[in-house]
């Protein structure tokens, strides 16, 4: 962890946005800096505005088949927008926890209200989240439910119901599976119309044993149990914990957050307050990889900000060689925090995308303190860079000054901070 | 991915036919480049029928592929991981087995999916036309199992059976350090971005980017940059102004900029445009396979992940077609292997974190245990392992394994050259094989 009473305002906020928004905004930045008594308030003052942040609009109705790429550019406009706050951090948290993949469904539209059904309840109540995501279309044909029968039970909505969206591996047996299989059964969608149907005749007609209970249960009882169990509001606010501060909880803390979780009825406002109110999230700077979306959209503020009601579109499809597009999960488990986002074809693909957009760059042009190297890191978001980083960016600009044009000098500047360790790292 | 194209027709040609149903080490033991080529006019003609199968062998319907004359080098093993847990009895179909097709009855394959080969068992069709060539392990799995896709992952990359808990490096990765000499890269992931398989303690392995990033990359037109770049990826565990940061991160970000960097000047060269592949991703994977083993640079193992095998419905169709669209990319890697004069020093290899239930769902089959993988190069190809008892399943329906992965694995590195001993806990090749 960093020590934060070193730290600067400006790195306690841009490290707030980058953790409660998707990346830091520069105008923000200054705006939560000036007039702040000291940095912790600067950094108080951005937490209170990203949890505050209205939600982003809810995109436009797709429809279907109207056209993959409109659909992803309304979302990554949204990602890239200076307003988005923790309502688009939290739509986007819960795509990567919910994942799913847009190669089982051709339905558009079906993933469009997937991820409406995620804006609306993003900060809401995670059992009606749960709830809702059981019997969502486009998951449910993720992972296979739709026409499963109690005859011939189709397992694999009910392993990964338990094994990622609530109680964890290790809490249920294969019984448990089998059994959940057989509640869940008995569910048809139109794939045309998303519409989803219970058949009788091919649903639960006895009782089970689901997690230690035995009755006749369906869809709406084993989310109840499943909610009920000890491990599921600890495991889900693990990994929301681990998401948002950059480091996996230690036992102590996992179960302290479940225990807010769990008071607090499963409401995930209260739950992400306490998380990034806690006294280890304003340390936990510079914990975690970045993941592709978030270096995209802060790699895009440096390079070609998006202004306010202005269409500065940029082809996101750079994200599919980064491996994150939205809905291209590599599967179910969606996303995962690791290392892999900083190996050689992330930073190959990084350099080189950063190399051909930087000629389209507005440069960065001295000022009468003269510290180009200051702006590039400004206009990077970065005020925490290591000596070793910030000396090679000093060289850069005292070889070039002179020899070069703006650009070429503002290109290189940039290009180096944006492929820096520090870059790579949320 | 799921692009599911049929590219080869359901039949096979006669002299691969032949070859398979008398499958034995004699019959086919040794064969020449010669034969070694696959006419892909037999192969991928849509027009091909029982009738036209026979008459193929008279090759009229187009040029065979040139064979090149042997190049010398090192052994490359190839592994393509079969992602989502592949149903190694839907490769090598044992239709024969009574039990087997009462339990596949809901989701048992059409006519033209698979080939007979003989009274036990059939082949997809998609792999019919490298039928004779194939080495198939049957019954491969761990002897304590679990079901979960991540669970099973995790041992597969770290080539430990059974608990994952120490083990920091992949097999794999162990593989590139048992082979490594120089500063070379000795690993290669294609197609997937970087992977625990490949996770090395000294030998360098890269994840390739896309060669669109790497042709941009070599031809900047600011000449300053690439020195620049190079200056970020020194300073390991220097953190020196950053009190506290996490020097671990510090140097995964650098040493992936490294690797990153070593792939332009190493293999930038490959271009992946080698004409007569089918275009899919896995075909596109495998021809760059095929240009890192020409190029000579040092590159001895290559994962490419690929597929979506997690068949809980529909499988009797995309199983089918995902076996097409490998066919039809080995095919033409095979091939390509023979025209350059590669295919003596390349083998591949499946791998899967599970196989599939026997027992079918409605119209899928639920997460399995042992499974059936395949290899295909200088082997003597054949049957290996033994048939799991499908007699006999275990309280979630499995079958249990009768190879240990860990046996398959020593397989790969024995191919290498490498003791098993050296990159496994435990495990003995199996013989025959190589």
């Amino acid at each position: 962890m960093v020590s934060s009473s070193l730290a600067s305002a400006e790195a306690l906020v841009a490290h707030v946005l980058r953790r409660c928004a998707i990346a830091p905004d520069q105008g923000r930045i200054r705006r939560f800096v000036q007039g702040a008594a000291n940095p912790k308030a600067a950094a108080g003052a951005a937490i209170d505005w990203a949890m505050s942040a209205a939600p982003r609009p809810i995109l436009p109705a797709q429809q279907p088949r109207d056209g993959w790429e409109k659909a992803l550019e309304g979302w990554t406009d949204n990602l890239r927008s200076p307003d988005a706050g923790i309502h688009e951090r939290m739509t986007w948290f819960w795509h990567g926890f919910f994942a799913t993949g847009s190669d089982k469904i051709g339905n558009l539209s079906m993933l469009h209200n997937q991820q409406q059904a995620l804006r609306n309840l993003a900060m809401g109540n995670f059992g009606t989240l749960l709830r809702q995501m059981v019997t969502d279309p486009a998951l449910m044909f993720y992972l296979d439910l739709p026409g499963s029968s109690v005859d011939a039970p189709n397992e694999n909505f009910a392993r990964e119901l338990m094994e990622l969206f609530t109680i964890g591996p290790g809490e249920y047996t294969e019984d448990d599976v089998k059994a959940g299989a057989l509640a869940l059964a008995g569910y048809d969608v139109d794939y045309e119309t998303a519409k989803v149907t219970k058949r009788p005749e091919r649903s639960l007609g006895g009782e089970i044993v689901f997690l230690g209970q035995r009755g006749k249960f369906g869809v709406d009882e084993v989310v109840q149990i499943l909610l009920a169990h000890p491990a599921c509001a600890t495991t889900v606010a693990g990994k929301l914990y681990h998401h948002l501060v950059g480091v996996a909880p230690t036992p102590e803390r996992r179960a302290a957050f479940g225990n807010v979780f769990r008071s607090a009825g499963y409401e995930i406002r209260p739950l992400v307050e306490s998380i990034v109110r806690s006294d280890e999230f304003l340390l936990s700077r510079l914990t975690r990889p970045k993941f592709p979306i978030e270096w995209w959209v802060g790699a895009l503020n440096a390079l070609t900000p998006m202004r306010a009601n202005e269409d500065q579109r940029v082809n996101p499809w750079i994200l599919s060689s980064l491996n994150q597009l939205p809905h291209r999960p590599p599967n179910v488990a969606g996303w995962p925090i690791s290392t892999k986002w900083m190996s050689s074809d992330q930073q190959i693909t990084r350099a080189s995308y950063v190399r051909s957009l930087s000629w389209r760059m507005q440069p960065i042009v001295a000022t009468a303190n003269g510290d180009l190297v200051a702006q590039t890191l400004a206009r990077c978001s970065l005020y925490e860079v290591s000596a070793r980083t910030r000396e090679i960016l000093d060289q850069a600009a005292i070889a070039t000054a002179g020899n070069a044009d703006e650009l070429t000098i503002s290109r290189r500047l940039v290009t180096t901070a944006l492929l820096s360790p520090e870059f790579a790292i949320a | 991915m799921s692009a599911q194209k049929p590219l080869i027709p359901s039949v096979v040609s006669r002299r691969q036919f032949l070859s398979m149903v008398g499958v034995s080490a004699a019959a086919v033991a040794a064969p020449t480049a010669a034969d070694l080529v696959v006419n892909e006019a037999d192969a991928a003609s849509k027009k091909a029928s029982k009738t036209t199968a026979k008459k193929s062998t008279k090759k009229t319907a187009a040029p065979a592929p040139s064979v090149g004359a042997e190049r010398p080098g090192p052994r490359v093993l190839v592994v393509i991981e079969l992602q989502g847990g592949n149903d190694g009895y839907s490769m090598l179909i044992p239709s024969g087995d009574g039990r087997f097709r009462q339990l596949r009855d809901r989701v048992w394959f059409e006519n033209k999916d698979i080939v007979r080969l003989d009274d036990r068992y059939s082949i997809a069709a998609g792999l019919a036309p490298l039928a004779g060539q194939f080495g198939f392990i049957e019954g491969i799995g761990v002897a304590k199992p679990d079901l979960s896709h991540s669970g099973m992952m995790a041992r597969w990359w770290a080539g430990e059976p059974d608990s994952v808990a120490a083990v920091r490096t992949g097999f794999l990765g162990r593989c590139c350090d048992a082979l490594v000499d120089s500063g070379a890269i000795v690993g290669v992931s294609v197609g997937g971005g970087s992977t625990p398989a490949l996770i090395s303690e000294r030998a360098p392995t890269v994840a390739l980017p896309d060669l669109g990033s790497l042709k941009e990359l070599t031809d900047d037109r600011d000449a300053r940059m690439q020195p620049t770049l190079s200056a970020l990826t020194n300073g390991a565990g220097d953190t020196a102004g950053l009190d506290g940061v996490d020097a671990g991160l510090m140097n995964a970000a650098r040493n992936g900029l490294a690797s990153g960097l070593s792939v332009v000047g190493a293999l930038g060269s490959i271009n992946g445009k080698t004409p007569g592949y089918p275009d899919t991703n896995l075909a596109r994977s495998l021809s760059m396979a095929r240009e890192l083993v020409a190029i000579n640079a040092g590159v001895r193992v290559i994962h490419i992940p690929w597929g979506s095998f997690d068949t809980h419905t529909g499988h009797r169709y995309s199983h089918p077609a995902q076996m097409r669209e490998l066919g039809a990319a080995l095919v033409a890697f095979h091939n390509d292997l023979v025209r350059t004069g590669l295919s003596r020093r390349v083998m591949v290899a499946t791998t899967s974190e599970f196989g599939r239930r026997p027992q079918a769902n409605a119209g899928g089959t639920d997460h399995g245990t042992a499974s059936t993988a395949l290899m295909l190069g200088p082997l003597r190809p054949g049957r290996y392992g033994s048939p799991v008892n499908f007699n006999q399943l275990d309280q979630a329906g499995n079958a249990a394994a009768t190879v240990n992965m860990t046996d398959y694995y020593a397989t790969l590195a024995g191919w290498l050259g490498i003791p098993s001993a050296q990159v496994l806990g435990s495990g003995s090749p199996i013989s025959g094989i190589v």
